[in-house]
């Protein structure tokens, strides 16, 4: 049933998951109701279950126990995902101490460092290897997806050594604009540039704009 | 005039060894032994065709190096094959794919291979080139 649908359409997906997964599976849900948690549609709701069938009842909604399993299909969720994490850093080990991606099904198996220190030993339990050793951990331990936490400068050779070791999906925490091949799926998460959009927004929004004054303490 | 040939290697055995094999069908070699020379021989020889290392002071230096070279106008067409025993040193089981934004070369040969596989894949590179 899978096929391509927009990105946004995949990001709520998983937002609705977040949401379903704290409910009673026996519920019944409109698609109204599970809008106002991420503050869309219900036409929106069901325009991005459309994209994959026919679900729930009309004029009734959805169980959500069988939603929440539908769409756990659809996002690739119904298999457990394996990461391999390269710098193990303190932004690396503070994401390999996060319990919630183990829970969502993203099991981070092994790790890449420089530090000699760090190489041959566990850092937040799992096992971190020297860069070189990728292709060879990697196709060993069947890794799905790379994540990059290392600094801006290592971040390209870190991505180069992900794909040439046959990985496809990569999330780059690295402040660094990256090359990858057409087929390899990149994602960033840089803090800085998120942080440097709300400067920009912070800069520019006048205080007649904002109906909630700042507290006389600032 | 001899097609000029710019090998960046820091294997000094490989660049010697390559060296003699094209010198001797006529072609003029230009050697650099690390990426940065080799970017900044590429910009002052104007080379015909640039062979160029993946692992020289880092495993995937070439890559980087490629990169820049198309940054460069005067670069931007020159054919590039890139050598390495990548595959091999790193025990990578399959062939490294081409992409032209990722890695924008033209052809891409594995270590080991005997000189005249190189020889004949510049001869081609060229003959394609006029």
């Amino acid at each position: 049933m899978r096929q391509n649908i927009p990105e946004n359409a995949a990001v709520r997906l998983s937002l609705y998951l977040r949401h379903l997964r704290k409910m009673k599976k026996d519920k019944v849900i409109s698609s109204e109701e599970l809008a106002g948690f991420i503050r869309t549609s219900g036409a929106r709701v069901r325009k991005d279950l459309s994209f994959f069938g026919q679900f729930g009842t009309a004029g009734k909604g959805y169980v959500v126990g069988g939603l929440q399993e539908t769409i756990s299909k659809i996002l690739g969720l119904d298999r457990v995902w394996t990461i391999a994490l390269v710098g193990a850093g303190k932004l690396g080990r503070a994401l390999l101490e996060y319990p919630g991606f183990k829970e969502s099904g993203f099991h981070t198996e092994i790790a890449f460092d420089l530090d000699q220190s760090k190489i041959g030993k566990k850092v937040a339990g799992v096992p971190v290897y020297h860069p070189y050793q990728m292709p060879k951990k990697i196709r060993q331990q069947e890794i799905d997806m790379g994540v990059i936490t290392v600094p801006a400068e290592a971040a390209q050779e870190s991505a180069d050594l992900l794909i040439i070791s046959g990985i496809r999906a990569i999330l780059n925490f690295a402040p660094a604009t990256l090359i990858v091949p057409s087929y390899v799926k990149l994602m960033q998460a840089d803090f800085t540039s998120q942080l440097e959009i709300m400067a920009y927004f912070l800069s520019h929004t006048r205080e007649e704009q904002i109906l909630i004054k700042r507290p006389q303490w600032r | 005039m001899a097609h000029k040939i710019l090998i960046v290697d820091d294997d000094r055995d490989f660049v010697e060894i390559s060296r003699a094999t094209l010198e001797s069908k006529g072609y003029q070699v230009v050697p650099a032994y690390d990426g940065k020379e080799g970017l900044e021989k590429a910009l002052k020889e104007d080379p015909d065709l640039i062979v160029l290392d993946v692992v020289m002071t880092t495993k995937t230096e070439g890559f980087e190096v490629a990169r820049q070279m198309r940054e460069h106008e005067s670069l931007k067409k020159t054919p590039i094959v890139m050598v390495t025993a990548i595959r091999e040193k790193m025990d990578i089981s399959s062939k490294i794919e081409l992409d032209e934004n990722w890695l924008p070369v033209t052809e891409f040969i594995e270590k080991p291979f005997p000189p005249h596989k190189l020889l004949k894949k510049i001869d081609q590179l060229l003959s394609r080139k006029k």
